[in-house]
């Protein structure tokens, strides 16, 4: 089992070398012969328009992958065999015959934002039953599509070759991975995200990482020489490379790729300087690029989130971490459908990484140390609780006493008055409660630095890395010995309030939040409400470190369905130990779409 | 005896003091899942909470029902009737789980 029963090969009809290199795929991987099918298409790399794609390509492919269902195999992955075509023309854009196939269960629709990219709680581990964390329900987005295709029948022989002599072995430590930075990228957001790559995630390849530097404000950015050794490459390098640029080398070539508007325009031409066809004839097992432009994405709707439209190296390798194939991977780090962009390789390929620091404990110690806030609050929630209850013993009490009944004081006074005071004592339950909150950040209990596994140096440290908030109340309890900055502390009368981003949509969708909060259940007495699409200012969300960052402007992303969302008050306004209803509600701006209301009740513990 | 007036603070004010107990002992148990480390000291806290705190406040609850149908020769129910008072929903459980029955018309 696994993707490779689910996967359909097309060859083009007629073409003896493109009959051959299917028929080579499909033993390479003891595929049944029926999953080898060939399509009426022309050999020209790029179509004309997209009705040509559609007639010669589209319609073909849709045809044989409902033939396959018909026959009980579900089909989730396709590859794109030698010659058959890799593009069509679309305005000033060349679309991916990848990424179009991959979206053809779906209207065209160019630049339309992936729902599968960069999801912040997908499955966590490899499952062999369902061909590797991509499933059915993917494959209703979008279906895995790479191409096979080379200069020569030869050339896209030696593409299954290469990986199938990694299959079954790990990556290789001696191997390099070549990180170019990309300081004079255009796009500013792609370079922070190489930089954030570069930060916490290239670390868990164990690989020897060659990174360029931030060159001189009035210099050209740095380039790399030459590779030597290369296991990877990812960056935002020139556009063109020179065959002197690979040095023979002694490590698997596994993936390349440079964010730039033609690395994969064509992979026939021989005389290509491009990087996927420079790439592949050297001898990688995969690449990505883009076939033109994909500038197209910067204007898109200002609502929707800046993106430069490049293949992201973070969700990617997240994905191989957690024994995703190439293919899905690729899918997993790619932000739009129907665009330019387009995969050249062997999509079933594992990348086996076992070798490598445990990047799943990573992530499962970011989740501890987001829940070491959320036990704060919760044991606040508690003190705040145990407050409430406390005044309202007091009231009780005074109730007896304001009685004027000399029975009712003999049978109640003296057991109330005991209750209230036993209820005013609770402050030395909570004391060591929270004094044990703050002393597992100094001595490292579970909270501890990502990568290093080590204790935070200060409480500081720690609120700092992942922006926790510290109700005053709660702060109140501990010992006098622990230092918290002003800045982390929430006083009293200001409120937090969090929740689980929910999927409203189950497809993408850019989610912007209500937030009403009343005395009453029924809302009727409403004491406050903020909308974050009319001001995201005090709206913060988890990113994919579980550190909360503010909200842009465009809102929250379905990518993080399952982390947490939450606002902070900036006044004062509500009453320590008060129980106040809450609702919110989640919209999408992309649709307009407003989903139901999510009710809960808050009790302010600062 | 007590007044229907001083009755109906009274128990409201028993009522919600046992909901915010309740709220005490939720959020620690809901600590106590998420964070196994501290768990110790958060079950110590939920124990004193429930052992402690709740049979206190629930001592009330029978003292209170005790002096009413002592005082009025009636048993609660019918008092709570005859005076026109309505309980809340969280007295009245402790109430029952007491052995004092309240119907649910005099609840709120």
């Amino acid at each position: 089992m696994g993707l490779a029963e689910h996967t359909l090969f097309i060859y083009r009809q007629g073409d003896s070398d493109s009959e051959d290199v299917a028929d080579y795929y499909v033993s390479t991987w003891d595929l049944s012969t029926g999953q080898a099918v060939a399509i009426a298409c022309s050999d020209t790399e790029i179509l004309a328009d997209y009705t040509t794609f559609q007639t010669q390509v589209e319609t073909p492919v849709l045809a044989a992958v409902a033939a396959q269902a018909a026959i009980g195999r579900d089909i989730w992955v396709i590859v794109l065999g030698y010659n058959v075509p890799g593009g069509f023309v679309d305005g000033v854009d060349v679309i991916s015959s990848t990424s179009r196939i991959s979206r053809m269960d779906h209207t065209f629709s160019k630049f339309s934002r992936s729902y599968l990219y960069n999801r912040q709680n997908h499955r966590d581990y490899y499952d062999d039953t369902t061909g590797g964390l991509f499933d059915e329900e993917d494959a209703s987005h979008a279906y895995i599509v790479s191409r096979i295709d080379a200069a020569t029948p030869e050339l896209a022989i030696d593409i299954i070759d290469n990986a199938t002599a990694m299959r079954g072995s790990s990556v290789i430590p001696a191997g390099r991975f070549y990180l170019h930075l990309g300081y004079k990228l255009d796009s500013t957001s792609y370079q922070n995200d190489l930089e954030e790559f570069s930060d916490n995630v290239v670390y868990f390849t164990a690989m020897d990482v060659i990174s360029t530097h931030e060159p001189h404000e009035y210099a050209s950015d740095w380039i790399f020489p030459h590779l030597e050794n290369d296991a990877f490459f990812w960056g935002a390098h020139p556009v063109h490379g020179h065959e002197d640029f690979f040095e023979p080398t002694t490590v698997p070539r596994i993936f390349f790729y440079n964010a730039d508007d033609r690395s994969a325009y064509s992979m026939r031409d021989t005389s290509s300087r491009d990087w996927c066809h420079l790439a592949v004839e050297n001898g990688y097992i995969a690449c990505a690029g883009a076939m033109s432009d994909m500038e197209y994405v910067a204007s898109t709707s200002s609502l929707e989130p800046d993106s430069s439209g490049y293949l992201q190296p973070t969700p990617f390798f997240d994905a191989i971490f957690r024994g995703a194939s190439l293919g899905a991977a690729y899918l997993y780090g790619l932000e739009f459908y129907d665009s330019p962009m387009t995969l050249i390789g062997d999509p079933l390929i594992s990348i086996d990484m076992s070798g490598s620091p445990d990047y799943l404990e990573d992530r499962t110690q970011d989740q501890n140390n987001a829940e070491w806030g959320d036990l704060v609050w919760q044991i606040s929630d508690a003190m705040a609780y145990s407050y409430a209850a406390s005044l309202f013993m007091d009231a009780a009490l005074q109730n007896i006493v304001d009685s004027g009944d000399l029975q009712t004081e003999l049978d109640l006074l003296y057991q109330t008055n005991n209750a209230a005071t036993t209820l005013q004592g609770t402050d030395a339950t909570f004391f060591n409660l929270v004094n044990d909150c703050f002393d597992r950040v100094r001595t490292g209990g579970e909270v501890k630095q990502r990568t290093s596994f080590l204790p935070f140096t200060s409480i500081s440290a720690a609120l700092d890395a992942y922006n926790i908030l510290i109700p005053e109340f709660f702060n109140d309890q501990q010992s006098g010995e622990y230092e918290i900055g002003s800045s982390y502390i929430v006083t009293e009368g200001k409120w937090v309030y969090d929740f689980e981003l929910e999927d409203d949509t189950s497809d993408y969708a850019q989610y912007h939040f209500i937030i009403q909060v009343a005395t009453d259940s029924a809302f009727s007495s409403i004491v406050f409400q903020a909308n974050s699409y009319s001001d995201e200012t005090n709206w913060q969300y988890q990113d994919k470190w579980r550190s909360y960052i503010d909200m842009p402007e465009s809102g929250v992303s379905s990518a993080f369905v399952g982390n947490k969302v939450r606002y902070v008050s900036p006044t004062a306004n509500l009453t320590r130990g008060q129980l106040y209803y809450v609702r919110i509600r989640q919209w999408d701006v992309v649709t307009g779409s407003a989903y139901v209301n999510h009710d809960s009740t808050m009790i302010v513990s600062t | 005896m007590i007044s229907s007036t001083t009755y109906k603070s009274y128990s409201d004010n028993i009522a919600d003091t046992l909901s915010r107990l309740d709220g005490v002992q939720t959020e620690l148990f809901a600590a106590d899942d998420k964070y196994s480390d501290i768990g110790s000291v958060v079950t110590t806290s939920k124990s004193r909470t429930a052992l402690d705190y709740s049979a206190v406040v629930n001592s009330l609850v029978n003292l209170l029902q005790d002096h009413v149908e002592r005082n009025s020769g009636l048993d609660v129910d019918d008092w709570l009737t005859s005076v026109s008072v309505k309980v809340k929903q969280r007295f009245a459980t402790e109430s029952n789980a007491l052995g004092y029955t309240i119907s649910s018309g005099n609840i709120e």
